[in-house]
């Protein structure tokens, strides 16, 4: 991936992950925050709220407790239990007081005194005189102490109430008398909670008894008096745990809330707000965040585009630099102004590529010096091409018109000649052939010398060969008393793929100087078959070579001791040339001599065509 | 009599080998270059013809190529007479056409032995 995108993308990552997590926190802390506030304003809420109840109900008690006091009402308690029925004074008295009590109070739904079997004697509604209220819980429980009737439903008076009931004890004895029973409308309580919910949408105070059931109203649903169970997994879990804030109402609605429990009633009080509303305000928060986390990754991008320009610009500059040094253009500079390292090994690269252009244009000069070297090179081996071929031509033709004109006469073409006249012809022509010889010498040992020499190999039967040559030197050879002595292997193949005629040539040359050099004795032509090449041998019993000669023999142009008798001087060639000739078969040749003793020409050829 | 033409620029040498053909029962005519060649060799219709290679105006590969094209000219031999030994100037007489080649500087009975073999085989 190039160096600007992965500067972009860490770059981006890095801050969409800080601005991920900074948010996250923030939202966490403002969240929490704003929980904790919340909760304790409902905290004050419930307690405030539950204070106001239960002086409420200490109200009703002491209200219910004062009038069970009543002399009134004692009276006709007492009268009753004395006889059967009262007199019509005393009953009218507690009953006047009754209505009267009750009209004070709005709340007061109803007024009942029970005699101590728990029947009703007097009561502020005329209907319920006579009832039997002696299983009634209100009865039951207030015989010592003043009792509070859980809120209930009265069928009767479609009423929602709860009950208070004072135990009346004889003013002297302290005996169990009676029960006064004060039923109380809920919308006292129901006042309470409702005044305490506040002022928000979904705030709410309500009551809960102890087995699970709403005694005051809900906001939110009808009719759940005593019919709405509060009973959810969420509520039971916040009964048990103070800790649990947030849990699921009786609507099922997550909820924040508190509680708090009324001892004397059994009651629970609840203050609640929806969830939804109490972070309503996180919202907004929440929103902006949203913002920033789409908008910080744009800015975080061009920011990490411009340092990626800022790095990887110089960058490019080099590597442009280099494919187009590299493509051959010697002359280009990256020639940055930056200051930092890239800069710096830009200038480094600078002054390379200035030294490569330096030493290439040397290298080019010098190249330009070496092809004028080799032009001229070539040239001067042309010449000796042509030098050879000029020369050869040149110095060959007129030879042999002279030859050819001398012969004509010779062989009496045009007419007759005397024998002093065929003498001196003869003369002339042998030394026409001689200075042949010369030539030819010298120009082998031109054309070797400039290896302009071409081999025609071929094979070749050495057997036929040495008898031709042998048998061409066997009339001088005879002349002078010698004795040619061949000896080949009996069996066996001697093929060789080699230059006839050159070969021919070495033979021809080394029996000539073996025959020139030797009065008696013999000759002796060999060869012993090595395996991959040919020793040959060419020996004689002749004047031999001196240490001092030996190893100049193959010289150019050495000529050894005086030659008995009228012999050729010879130019001093053949041995060199004959040794040019052998190493171009890629074969050796040497000698060995001894003065008096006579000498052995040796010299190999291989085998295998090279 | 048969006659032969010669081809070559030394001069001399055409004199010797004409007197030394002469000699041997032929009749001779010669010509000192190519071109002179060509058309001395259309009008006098030889037998055989002796043919330098470096010879001046038409070079002798390409006069041998032009006689053996001839309708009149193609069956005359021609010997090539070459004073260079290497094979490739060999190989180029005998792409030309020339029938025999002989080496310069040649002896008398070489060439004259050269001529009666050419003609041999004519016949």
């Amino acid at each position: 991936m190039k160096i600007a995108n992965r500067i972009s993308l860490s770059f981006l990552t890095l801050i969409i992950v800080l601005t991920v997590i900074a948010s996250s926190i923030f939202y966490l802390i403002a969240r929490g925050n704003l929980q904790n506030a919340i909760y304790a304003q409902l905290e004050i809420t419930v307690q405030q709220s539950s204070r106001n109840v239960e002086t409420y109900l200490e109200m009703l008690k002491v209200y219910t407790a004062q009038f069970s006091k009543s002399v009134v009402l004692e009276n006709l308690l007492q009268a009753l239990r004395k006889s059967p029925q009262a007199s019509k004074e005393t009953f009218d008295t507690a009953m006047k007081r009754l209505r009267r009590t009750k009209a004070e109070a709005p709340e007061i739904y109803e007024f009942l005194l029970l005699d101590a079997s728990g029947r009703v004697v007097a009561s502020s509604d005329e209907s319920s005189i006579g009832l039997d209220k002696s299983k009634d819980e209100y009865f039951i429980n207030a015989k010592k102490n003043v009792f509070i009737k859980d809120a209930y439903y009265s069928e009767q008076l479609k009423e929602r109430l709860i009950a208070v009931a004072a135990p009346f004890l004889d003013s002297n004895t302290d005996e169990f008398i009676g029960v006064l029973v004060a039923r109380v409308k809920m919308t006292g309580i129901d006042k309470i909670t409702l005044e305490s919910a506040g002022a928000s949408k979904t705030g709410e105070v309500y009551i809960v008894n102890k087995n699970g059931y709403m005694i005051t109203p809900s906001k939110f649903l009808k009719g759940t008096f005593l019919k709405q169970k509060v009973d959810t997994a969420g509520f039971r879990n916040r009964l048990l745990d103070r800790q649990v804030t947030i849990f699921s109402d009786y609507r099922g609605v997550k909820v924040l809330g508190s509680h708090v429990y009324i001892p004397e009633t059994q009651w629970y009080l609840l203050a609640q707000i929806d969830e939804k509303e109490a972070f309503a305000p996180l919202m907004k928060l929440y929103v902006l965040f949203l913002f920033i986390l789409f908008t910080v990754p744009v800015f975080a991008y061009l920011l990490s585009m411009y340092l990626a320009k800022v790095i990887v610009g110089p960058i490019h500059s080099l590597q442009k630099g280099m494919e187009v040094i590299g493509g051959g253009n010697l002359k280009y500079r990256v020639a940055t102004a930056a200051n930092d390292e890239i800069g710096h090994l830009s200038r480094v690269f600078d002054d390379m590529t200035e030294n490569l252009q330096k030493s290439e244009t040397e290298r080019k000069r010098m190249l330009e010096e070496l092809e004028k070297k080799n032009r001229e090179l070539l040239k001067l081996d042309t010449l000796k091409s042509e030098f050879v071929s000029v020369v050869s031509h040149e110095l060959r033709t007129p030879l042999s018109i002279i030859k050819e004109g001398v012969s004509l006469v010779l062989d009496r073409v045009t007419g007759e000649i005397n024998p002093t006249q065929s003498k001196i012809l003869t003369t002339s022509k042998d030394n026409i052939d001689r200075l042949s010889r010369i030539i030819n010498s010298l120009l082998d040992i031109s054309k070797i010398e400039s290896g302009k020499v071409e081999l025609k190999k071929k094979a070749v039967d050495l057997r036929v060969l040495i008898k031709n040559v042998v048998s061409s030197f066997e009339a001088g050879a005879h002349e002078k008393g010698l004795e040619l002595k061949v000896s080949l292997p009996q069996e066996g193949e001697l093929n060789l793929y080699i230059d006839e005629d050159r070969i021919i040539q070495v033979f021809t040359n080394l029996i000539g100087n073996s025959l020139k050099f030797t009065e008696k004795g013999y000759i002796g032509i060999s060869l012993v078959d090595k395996g991959n090449e040919i020793e040959f041998t060419v020996s004689d019993t002749g004047i031999g070579i001196s240490a001092e000669d030996l190893p100049k023999v193959f010289r150019k142009f050495m000529q050894f001791g005086r030659v008995a008798g009228n012999g050729e001087k010879g130019t001093g060639l053949g041995l060199s040339i004959a040794k040019g000739l052998i190493e171009l078969h890629k074969g050796r040749i040497w000698v060995k001599s001894e003065p008096g003793k006579g000498s052995k020409f040796i010299f190999t050829l291989p085998r295998n065509p090279a | 009599m048969k006659k032969i033409m010669i081809i070559d620029d030394e001069k001399d040498l055409v004199d010797f080998v004409k007197i030394r053909l002469e000699a041997n029962g032929y009749q001779v005519v010669s010509a000192y270059d190519g071109e002179e060649g060509v058309v001395i060799c259309l009008r006098e219709n030889p037998d055989l013809v002796l043919l330098d290679i470096l010879i001046p105006k038409i070079d002798g590969l390409k006069v041998c190529q032009a006689l053996k094209k001839g309708p009149s000219t193609a069956g005359i031999p021609i010997i090539m007479l070459t004073a260079k030994d290497r094979t490739e100037d060999i190989k180029l007489a005998r792409e030309a056409g020339a029938d025999g080649y002989i080496i310069k500087p040649f002896d008398s009975a070489t060439l004259l032995l050269n001529i009666k073999d050419q003609l041999d085989k004519v016949k």
